[in-house]
C-alpha cells in the first residue's frame, strides 16, 4: 500500500510490481528497436498526453476495483459531461468556469446515482452502472442531436491544450489527479476503508465503518473524474460528438488489472496501476508508431491483459505456498 | 505391529522451505477404529491431513493401505484410494439439492448418457435412510443449518464407498444433538469397518468416541495412547510441553453496578421479549444449543441486525442504537464468532487489522499519523504475547489463536464498558484458549462487563458469574454460579415451547 521516497518503500515498490515493470520494460524495448521514433522526447510526451484521460479514468476505476466492485458507465459519463460542455459553450454561450462546473456537477450526479443504486439499494455494481452507462450514451446522443458539436471559445480549447513549460496541461492534471488518489489511499481514513470494504464488508461494518457512505462516496468521485475527463477531451478536441468516451472503461479497467489489482477486491495500489496505464500507453503509442492498424492493437491489448494476469495470479499461488 | 493396518502413514517428513512442519511422524489406523489427532495450532495436523489428501508430498516417508505402498501425488489418487477428507469449511454447492452434492464430479449417468437425476437421488435417499437421518435427498443444500450440512459432506463420504474418513473439527458448528447425531454415524461406519481420523480440539468428545490419541507436538510424536488409559491433564501436557498451571483463569473480582439492560427486546423473525441484565465486573455466560438465537441476540444489540421491539439500555440510560457504530460509540462492542467472515480482513495485515475500529482516533487534520498507530499494535502484540513475524503479516497466515487476539486488541483499542464475546474460543488450540481465559479475567477484574456466548459448557461453568440458558428464541432460565451444572443447562437449553413446536 505504501509508496513513499524512502529507500526501503521504493525497494518494496520495485518487489511488489517487479512482474509488471519487466513488462513494461520489455515492451518499451521491443518498441525502442521496432522504430527509432518512439525514444524522442517529443513522442514521450505525446504518449503522457494521449494517455492522461485514461490515467484520470483509470483512478476512479482503481477505486471502484479496490472495493470488489466495478463501474463500466465511466466512458459514457465522459461522452455525457463532454458532450454538455461543448453545448453550454456552443449553443448557450456560457461562460466557461460555469461550464465547467457543471460538466463536474453533472458527473458527480452520474456518480451519485450509481453508489446509491449499489450502497444503498443494493444493485450489483456491474447492473447499476449498465444501466447508467445505457442512460448516459442515450442523452448525449440526444443532446448531441447526432452531430458534431464545435467548440471555438479559446478560454475552454485552452483547457486541454494549453502547456506549462513544454509540457502539456492534460499531463499535470493527470499527475495531480494521480498523486491525489495515492494519498487518498495511503494517507486518509477513507482510503483505509476502501480497502477495508473491498476486503471484507461485514467485518468493516461490524468495526463502526459507516460502509453505505463510504461504498457511495468512490462513486461520487469516479463521476467527478469522468467529469475532468469530458471536459478535457471535448477541449482538446475542440468538438464533442456522441460517440465520445466510448470504450474508456475497458482501457481503464485493463490498466487497474494489468496493474495487479485483485478483482475480489481489497488487493490493489496506485504505484501498480501506474504502471498498468503506462504499460496500456506504451501498447498504443508504439503499435500507432509501426503503423498497425487499430484492429490488430485491440487483438494485442487483449493477448496483453490476459498475459499480465496469468503471471500475476500464478505469482501469488507460488508465494502463497512459501 | 504384525498385522496389516488399514493405513499406515510411515516416518512422515515434510518442510516448506526452511521451516520443518512434520518430523518423522508416524499414523496408523486399523479397520473399524476411530484415531484422534491432538496438538495445538502449528503442531502439523493439517499437514499431515494435506498429505494423507494429495494435496502436500511429504519429503520422505511412506503410505501404506491395507500394507502396500501407495504414491499420493494428488486429491483424486487419494479418493481413488478410498481416502475422504470432510474439511472443517463447508465445501458445498448451497443451490443444489442434496443428491446433486453427494454426487458432485462423479454424477450417474443413464443410457442416454445424460445425468440420470433419479437415480441420484434414489442412491442419496439410501444412504440417508441408512444413516437414520431425518433429510430428503431433493433438499436444497443451502436450506438446511450448518450442522446439517455438515452430515451432507459425510453422506458423501458413505456413498462414495470411502475406507478412511478424515474429519476435521466436524463438531466445531454442531448442537449437541447433532453431535450425537455425528457419533451415532461413527459408530455406524466403524461397524462397516471404515477407519476414521478425528481431529478436535474438544478433549471431552475424544473421550466419548475415538480408540486411540496420537499428540503431535511441534510437528514431532508427542504421544500415541489408548484412549481407555489416557488421561486429561496428561493429553494437555504432551500437547503443550509444559504443566499448564491452571486451564481456566477465574479470580473473584469486585461486581459493580449495572451496565447493560436489555428490556423485552425482539427480533422479528428470530427471538422474542428477551430481557437480561449486565454488571461491571462481571462475567455473564449466554449458555444454549445453536440455533438458541444467541448469536442474532447480540448482534442486534450491537446493531448489526434490526429490533422488532424492546429496549437496550446502558448506565441506566436508553440507548437508540441503529447500526454498530452507534453501539461501539456507546462503548459496547461485538467479538464475532466468526473470525474469518466478520472480525477481520484477512486479505489486510495486522496494523491494518488492529486500527480499523479506532482509526479516527489516529487522523489528525485529513491525515492518518502512523506512529500513535504502530505503537498501539506494538503495545498489544506484547501484552498478548501474539505470535507474528511482523505488523505487515496478512492476517489469513496467522493460526485461530494469534487471529482471535488480533480481534481481541482492535477492540480493546476502543476501551469499551460493556464487551459481548460470542464463541470466543471457538476453533482455538489449548494453549491460545487458556491465554484468552486470562485476558477475559483481567478484563473483568479491570471492572469491564463481559457477556460471554458459548457452547461449550465447561467453558461456561469455568469462566462465568452467572449465566442465562436460551432456547428458541427465548430465555429459558438464569443460573447462579452456585447452581452451575452441565445437567441444568441442557435441561434448560432443550425447554422448548409446546404451544407452537
Amino acid at each position: 500500500m505504501e509508496k513513499t521516497k524512502s529507500p526501503g518503500a521504493a525497494g518494496a515498490y520495485l518487489k511488489r510490481n517487479a512482474g509488471t515493470i519487466i513488462g513494461l520494460l520489455i515492451l518499451t524495448a521491443i518498441v525502442s528497436f521496432s522504430t527509432p521514433k518512439f525514444f524522442t522526447s517529443s513522442n514521450l510526451l505525446n504518449l503522457l498526453r494521449s494517455n492522461s484521460v485514461n490515467a484520470i479514468i483509470s483512478c476512479g476505476m482503481l477505486l471502484a476495483i479496490l472495493m470488489g466492485e466495478i463501474d463500466i458507465s465511466v466512458g459514457s459519463t465522459v461522452g455525457l459531461t463532454g458532450i454538455i460542455g461543448a453545448y453550454m459553450m456552443t449553443n448557450l454561450g456560457a461562460p466557461v468556469w460555469v461550464t465547467v462546473v457543471s460538466c463536474l456537477a453533472v458527473g458527480a450526479l452520474v456518480g451519485a446515482v450509481n453508489g446509491m443504486a449499489i450502497a444503498y439499494l443494493h444493485v450489483p455494481a456491474f447492473v447499476a452502472t449498465l444501466a447508467t452507462q445505457c442512460i448516459g450514451r442515450g442523452l448525449t446522443e440526444i443532446i448531441s442531436g447526432g452531430i458534431t458539436i464545435r467548440v471555438r471559445n479559446d478560454g475552454y480549447t485552452s483547457l486541454g491544450n494549453a502547456s506549462i513549460g513544454g509540457i502539456s496541461i492534460i499531463i499535470l492534471y493527470a499527475a495531480f489527479v494521480l498523486v491525489m488518489t495515492w494519498f487518498l489511499l495511503n494517507k486518509t481514513r477513507f482510503g483505509y476503508y476502501i480497502y477495508a470494504l473491498g476486503g471484507n464488508k461485514t467485518a468493516a461494518q461490524y468495526s463502526g465503518v459507516n460502509v453505505k457512505k463510504y461504498n457511495m462516496l468512490p462513486y461520487v468521485l469516479i463521476g467527478v473524474l469522468c467529469g475532468v475527463g469530458g471536459i478535457v477531451w471535448s477541449a482538446r478536441l475542440g468538438s464533442a460528438s456522441a460517440n465520445l468516451g466510448s470504450g474508456f472503461e475497458m482501457d481503464a479497467i485493463a490498466a487497474v488489472v494489468i496493474g495487479g489489482t485483485s478483482m475480489s477486491g481489497g488487493v490493489g495500489t496506485m504505484g501498480g496501476t501506474l504502471i498498468g496505464i503506462l504499460i496500456i500507453g506504451v501498447i498504443t503509442n508504439g503499435l500507432n508508431l509501426m503503423q498497425i492498424n487499430s484492429f490488430w492493437q485491440n487483438v494485442l491489448k487483449g493477448v496483453i491483459i490476459m498475459l499480465a494476469v496469468i503471471i500475476d495470479v500464478q505469482r501469488k499461488k507460488r508465494s502463497s505456498r512459501e | 505391529m504384525s498385522e496389516t493396518k488399514l493405513l499406515e502413514m510411515k516416518e512422515i517428513t515434510k518442510a516448506f522451505a526452511s521451516n520443518v512442519v512434520l518430523n518423522g511422524v508416524n499414523l496408523s489406523v486399523g479397520e473399524g477404529e476411530v484415531v484422534a489427532i491432538l496438538g495445538e495450532n502449528g503442531a502439523g495436523k493439517s499437514t499431515l491431513i494435506k498429505i494423507l489428501g494429495g494435496i502436500h508430498r511429504a519429503d520422505s516417508g511412506e503410505i501404506r493401505i491395507n500394507g502396500e505402498e501407495k504414491q499420493i501425488h494428488s486429491a483424486a489418487v487419494a479418493g481413488a484410494n478410498g481416502i475422504r477428507i470432510i474439511h472443517q469449511e463447508i465445501i458445498l454447492v448451497p443451490g443444489r439439492t442434496i443428491a446433486a452434492n453427494v454426487f458432485l464430479g462423479r454424477e450417474l449417468k443413464n443410457r442416454m448418457g445424460l445425468v440420470d437425476a433419479k437415480k441420484m437421488e434414489e442412491e442419496t435417499q439410501k444412504v440417508i435412510d441408512e444413516l437414520h437421518l431425518h433429510l430428503k435427498a431433493d433438499q436444497l443444500v443451502g436450506e438446511l443449518s450448518i450442522g446439517m450440512q455438515q452430515l451432507v459432506e459425510i453422506i458423501k463420504a458413505v456413498s462414495a464407498e470411502a475406507r478412511i474418513v478424515v474429519m476435521d473439527e466436524p463438531t466445531s458448528s454442531l448442537s449437541q444433538g447433532e453431535v450425537e447425531t455425528l457419533f451415532d454415524i461413527i459408530r455406524l461406519l466403524q461397524e462397516r469397518k471404515v477407519g476414521i481420523i478425528y481431529i478436535s480440539h474438544r478433549l471431552e468428545e475424544l473421550f466419548a468416541i475415538t480408540d486411540r490419541i496420537v499428540v503431535l507436538r511441534d510437528g514431532r510424536m508427542a504421544g500415541d495412547v489408548e484412549t481407555g488409559r489416557a488421561d486429561k491433564d496428561e493429553l494437555i501436557r504432551m500437547m503443550v510441553g509444559r504443566e499448564l498451571s491452571s486451564y481456566y483463569t477465574r479470580n473473584e473480582h469486585e461486581i459493580k453496578g449495572v451496565s447493560l439492560e436489555v428490556k423485552g427486546l425482539s427480533h422479528e423473525k428470530y427471538f422474542r421479549d428477551v430481557s437480561f441484565q449486565a454488571h461491571y465486573g462481571e462475567v455473564v455466560g449466554f449458555a444454549g444449543l445453536v440455533g438458541a438465537r444467541r448469536t442474532e441476540l447480540m448482534k442486534t444489540i450491537f446493531g448489526a441486525f434490526r429490533k422488532s421491539g424492546g429496549e437496550v439500555c446502558l448506565d441506566g440510560r436508553q440507548l437508540s442504537i441503529r447500526r454498530p457504530q452507534d453501539a461501539i460509540d456507546n462503548g459496547i462492542v461485538y467479538v464475532s464468532e466468526d473470525r474469518r467472515g466478520e472480525g477481520l480482513i484477512l486479505k489486510n495485515d495486522v496494523e491494518f487489522n488492529m486500527g480499523l475500529v479506532c482509526l479516527s482516533d489516529f487522523v489528525k487534520g485529513v491525515r492518518v499519523k502512523k506512529a500513535a498507530w504502530r505503537k498501539m499494535v506494538d503495545d498489544y502484540r506484547k501484552k498478548f504475547s501474539i505470535k507474528i513475524t511482523s505488523p505487515k503479516q496478512l492476517t489469513e497466515n496467522l493460526s485461530g489463536g494469534n487471529q482471535q487476539k488480533v480481534v481481541l486488541s482492535k477492540w480493546l483499542a476502543k476501551n469499551p464498558k460493556v464487551i459481548i464475546l460470542d464463541e470466543p474460543t471457538r476453533g482455538i488450540d489449548v494453549g491460545s484458549k487458556a491465554e484468552i481465559y486470562a485476558i477475559i479475567d483481567e478484563l473483568a477484574g479491570a471492572g469491564v462487563s463481559i457477556v460471554m456466548v458459548s457452547s461449550e459448557l465447561p467453558e461456561i461453568i469455568n469462566m462465568c458469574n452467572r449465566c442465562y440458558v436460551m432456547c428458541e428464541g427465548r430465555i429459558t432460565g438464569e443460573l447462579a454460579a452456585k447452581d452451575f451444572s452441565q445437567e441444568a443447562m441442557m435441561a434448560l437449553a432443550t425447554r422448548h415451547e409446546t404451544a407452537e413446536g
